[in-house]
């Protein structure tokens, strides 16, 4: 068989795919099966892009966690079944993922991300990573930068979510548009100064804001069991945050930060959707990405999307990773 | 749901009862993502089987599924991860009488995951009479929509008109094809037919011929009474075709039998004499391109200039064929279709055409690309008609899984009593200005008082306009009040005298089927009631009588659904506002409600000879608006 004849869509993969072919046409099909992926942290929102993913047919799926399932886990994370708690996230996560499509290539990998050399990140087209911290997060960016990999981002905090996207990558993005995580953290967001719209304000980044303040603190993401500690914490940084951005009360309402707590099933398949279809969008010729960072604000049902910038300087940097992988690169 | 809701939301939650209409592409992520907020009874009903098609977004299915019912594998599936949830499966359609208004009651809350208008309509209806809070939601590609309905306090769903199918003059499809589209409502009509002689000529005891209206229905021959084509050659081509097999039942069965379903006998048939036929019509072709009869011998000699070929040219179905492959596929699709009737023949009267069986597609293809040579309409490829035909619309797991996702918020809000927080919500293909990608109402959009359905006011009513001497009390029943207005099981008064007129009980009316509404007195002004019994629903029509001239393209009745300022001189601009205003601007006033709807607009055309060609599926083009 030749090489053209390899590349084409075959008659049964034509059939299985016909409704999205009928979407996005058969060049990002072709796109789609040469893609491999590594997803990181096998809580809902992995689970949801993987799914997605896995079904849309690209090439191969890692999936990249060294946790146990926990009991909760389960209620947002369609992978597991009962009898998997006390197992490796991921490898309990391969059984349904794999009988999603027999035709793509799923594995699981126990290992941690900081316990991976730097050049294993460059087997992969894609990188999705969720439940992790903001310091792996903008580690896992940098690394993305280096080998010019498309970088995803995106996480739950109950019913609340977002996504940070980094395609690194000059075809399709305005360069000042491909800003990483650590420049999404340091945005000077501003309200809208119309007083009339201000009711319909999206306080969104605030919230995000405060919500990786949280992480930096505890190390973890806002918990019901841990309720009345947390929901001090988030009090305070609340204040802190609106001082710091020095916007009024009324832009953030206490309500926001009640339902923040744990992984809500239905916020986890809009963030992991989200990101599985930017995923898919990025492969076609006429992509354009006016927004790096999207917000899913609970109360209301609305899913936006920002542009955080940021200046083109170049600087050196120095990335470390478990003290044993030093790489410095251009930014 | 520990760890997210607070306890009492969670307990609110896990003592209601959920009915999921649908387990496809929506109702499958609805359903994951009910189990996973806490939702531990659920019904779950879908009338539909597994395809491959559905494997690449509909997840609980496998390729080991293909073939059995949606309902029962989703609930499998689900249970595997779930299994402390109450779940009850129905492999039914929800237009059925079993499920009546008392079942619906012991619902606390409905979700509509349905692909058609009709069903949606139905369950929007139930919904209202069972007082039990709707949520609606559909996609289009990469958009979607879900809207909550709550009688009383929001719009239904039938509170703005819904985009009728496309449909085609009989004569154009029949006689006078200019578009591809036509070449291939004409093909799939064929297909019925072509089925039709196998039936007659395998079965033994035929008691078909009481199918022959329905066949009438969906005829493809050549339309002898077309208006355009009077005068001496019509009536002499009349004549010198009596014979013809295909215009009068007894010789169909003759003329069918005696070509035994040769491939290139029926070729010839259609393709050479029926179109030779036509040519005699002389009047056809004063201001049109004649078509040029087709031999099945002559296609070797027939050197075609280089195909044309479509831009992206990846899969083999969207190579456009030519002429020679289409003669040879259209035998050999009938060859196969001919052995895939005998076998089913004990169970099955008819082959039901469908886009994901391969001979019937390769049929529809290979036919309607002939027509298209032969009436000189540029051919497509088989991957363009399968669109065509089968009225596909692109579906991928990410849209669906964002829009199941709104439906559980929506679901929460609703079941909590939380009822102020409910939007209708639209994804978004691209962002807006506002960078929004998820967009909700800024608030509930309020039922609308002249809605024929959830209207509070006494008596609404529909204006029908129609020639009470051609309309008889069928058409009034089958295309009026069922397909039109959506009836199950509509029973028909005379307001003025009292009279019924058409019950549902079988026997009563049969006998009057057939007379015109001027034999039941109905005139200009008369003003009927409608009841239907499944639907709890009732209204008015009031009757405006109006001669039928016998224009091309005029359609037997038009339904006008009442605002309260009746506009005469309707516009495409009006038209317009109305359909592109409901997304965003409802915060400010408009006066929508000086805008007349006309259903059917002008092109649905029902009569003893002009009838419509109507397509099947019907796609829920409400999306439309977001684009």
């Amino acid at each position: 068989m030749n090489s053209v004849e390899q590349n084409n869509i075959t008659e049964e993969e034509a059939e299985l795919y016909d409704r999205q072919i009928r979407l996005w046409g058969a060049n990002v099909q072709k796109a789609l099966r040469n893609l491999k992926i590594l997803v990181i942290g096998l809580k809902g929102v992995a689970a949801e892009i993987s799914k997605n993913l896995i079904l849309s047919g690209v090439k191969s799926i890692t999936m990249m966690d060294p946790e146990k399932v926990v009991e909760g886990d389960i209620n947002s994370q369609y992978f597991f079944y009962p009898e998997d708690v006390g197992q490796n996230r991921a490898q309990a996560s391969l059984k349904a993922a794999q009988i999603l499509n027999p035709n793509v290539v799923v594995r699981a990998d126990m290992s941690s991300p900081l316990d991976k050399s730097i050049s294993y990140y460059s087997n992969f087209d894609v990188i999705c990573v969720t439940n992790q911290s903001p310091e792996v997060i903008i580690c896992l960016n940098d690394i993305c930068k280096l080998y010019k990999i498309k970088f995803f981002n995106g996480d739950s905090f109950g019913m609340f979510g977002y996504i940070f996207e980094d395609l690194n990558e000059t075809e399709h993005v305005n360069p000042q548009e491909q800003v990483s995580f650590q420049t999404a953290l340091n945005h000077k967001w501003t309200p809208n100064t119309s007083i009339k719209k201000r009711k319909y304000e999206d306080p969104s980044y605030l919230i995000f804001k405060i919500l990786i303040d949280f992480y930096v603190i505890h190390d973890r993401k806002p918990s019901r069991n841990t309720y009345e500690h947390d929901s001090l914490t988030l009090t305070k940084l609340r204040k802190a945050i609106l001082n710091k951005f020095n916007v009024e009360e009324d832009i953030l309402p206490m309500e926001y930060l009640s339902n923040v707590y744990g992984e809500f099933g239905p916020t986890c398949s809009i963030i992991g959707a989200m990101i599985a279809q930017q995923v898919v969008k990025s492969l076609s010729d006429d992509f354009v990405s006016p927004h790096n960072l999207y917000f899913f604000n609970h109360l209301r049902c609305q899913l936006t999307g920002i542009t955080v910038s940021g200046e083109l300087i170049s600087q050196k940097k120095e990335i470390i990773i478990n003290s044993e992988n030093v790489v410095e690169l251009e930014v | 749901m520990s760890g997210i809701l607070n306890d009492d939301i969670i307990l609110v939650v896990q003592s209601k009862k959920v009915l999921l209409v649908g387990a496809g592409g929506i109702g499958c992520e609805v359903l994951k993502s009910l189990v996973q907020s806490g939702f531990k009874n659920i019904e779950i009903i879908d009338l539909d089987t597994i395809d491959v098609s559905n494997l690449n977004r509909q997840f609980l299915f496998r390729k080991e599924h293909v073939g059995k019912s949606k309902s029962e594998v989703a609930k499998q599936s689900i249970s595997q991860h779930y299994p402390a949830v109450n779940i009850t499966a129905h492999h039914r359609s929800i237009i059925d009488s079993e499920f009546d208004i008392n079942w619906f009651k012991k619902f606390d809350l409905v979700i509509n995951a349905l692909d058609n208008i009709a069903a949606r309509i139905h369950v929007n209806r139930m919904c209202l009479a069972a007082e039990i809070p709707l949520i609606e939601s559909g996609t289009r590609g990469y958009e979607g929509q879900v809207e909550p309905i709550i009688k009383g306090q929001t719009k239904c769903y039938e509170c703005e008109p819904k985009e009728k199918p496309r449909t085609f003059p009989s004569c154009t499809i029949r006689n006078t094809p200019s578009e591809p589209i036509h070449c291939i409502v004409w093909a799939k009509h064929l297909f019925k037919k072509i089925t039709y002689y196998f039936n007659i000529y395998f079965s033994i005891c035929s008691q078909l011929f009481g199918e022959e209206d329905q066949l009438g229905e969906n005829d493809v021959s050549p339309d002898t009474e077309d208006p355009e084509a009077t005068g001496g050659a019509a009536n002499a081509a009349l004549i010198s075709n009596s014979g013809d097999g295909l215009l009068n039942r007894k010789s169909t069965r003759e003329w069918a039998k005696e070509c035994n379903y040769d491939p290139q006998k029926l070729f010839h048939k259609f393709f050479y004499e029926d179109i030779q036929y036509l040519l005699s019509l002389h009047d056809l072709w004063n201001k049109r391109k004649r078509p040029k009869p087709l031999k099945f011998e002559e296609i070797q000699d027939i050197s075609e200039q280089s195909v044309t070929s479509s831009t992206d040219e990846c899969l083999k179905d969207q190579k456009i064929w030519s002429l020679q492959q289409c003669a040879e596929i259209f035998c050999e699709s009938i060859v196969k279709l001919r052995e895939k009737f005998i076998s089913v023949q004990d169970t099955e009267k008819f082959l039901i055409w469908d886009k994901d069986d391969k001979n019937a597609m390769d049929f529809v293809a290979s036919c309607s690309n002939i027509r298209s040579h032969i009436f000189d309409i540029l051919r497509k490829s088989r991957y363009d008609i399968k669109s065509m035909a089968g009225n596909i619309i692109p579906a991928i797991a990410t849209a669906n899984a964002m829009v199941a996702s709104l439906v559980i918020f929506q679901a929460i809000y609703l079941v909590t009593k939380n009822q102020t927080s409910c939007r209708t919500v639209y994804l978004r293909r691209e962002s807006n200005h506002k960078g929004e990608i998820i967009t909700p109402e800024r608030d509930l959009l309020p039922p609308k008082v002249t809605c024929l359905i959830c209207s509070s006011s006494s008596n609404p009513q529909v204006t029908l306009i129609v020639d009470v001497r051609k309309m008889t009390l069928k058409q009034l029943e089958e295309e009026v009040l069922k397909k039109s207005l959506n009836l199950i099981e509509p029973e028909v008064t005379v307001s003025e005298t009292s009279t019924v007129i058409l019950t549902s009980e079988d026997e009563f009316s049969k006998e009057y089927l057939d007379r015109t509404l001027t034999e039941f007195s109905i005139k200009d002004g008369t003003l009927i009631h409608v009841n239907d019994f499944l639907q709890t629903c009732e209204f008015f029509i009031r009757i405006t009588d109006r001669n039928i001239e016998n224009k091309r393209e005029e359609a037997l009745f038009e339904i006008v659904r009442h605002t309260e300022i009746i506009v005469q001189n309707e516009n495409e601009n009006d038209k317009e506002k109305f359909n592109g205003s409901a997304e965003e601007k409802n915060n400010e006033d408009e006066d929508e409600d000086v805008l007349i709807l006309i259903e059917n607009g002008n092109d649905n055309l029902i009569s003893g000879k002009r009838k419509m060609e109507n397509d099947d599926f019907v796609p829920d083009k409400k999306l439309k608006s977001l684009i």
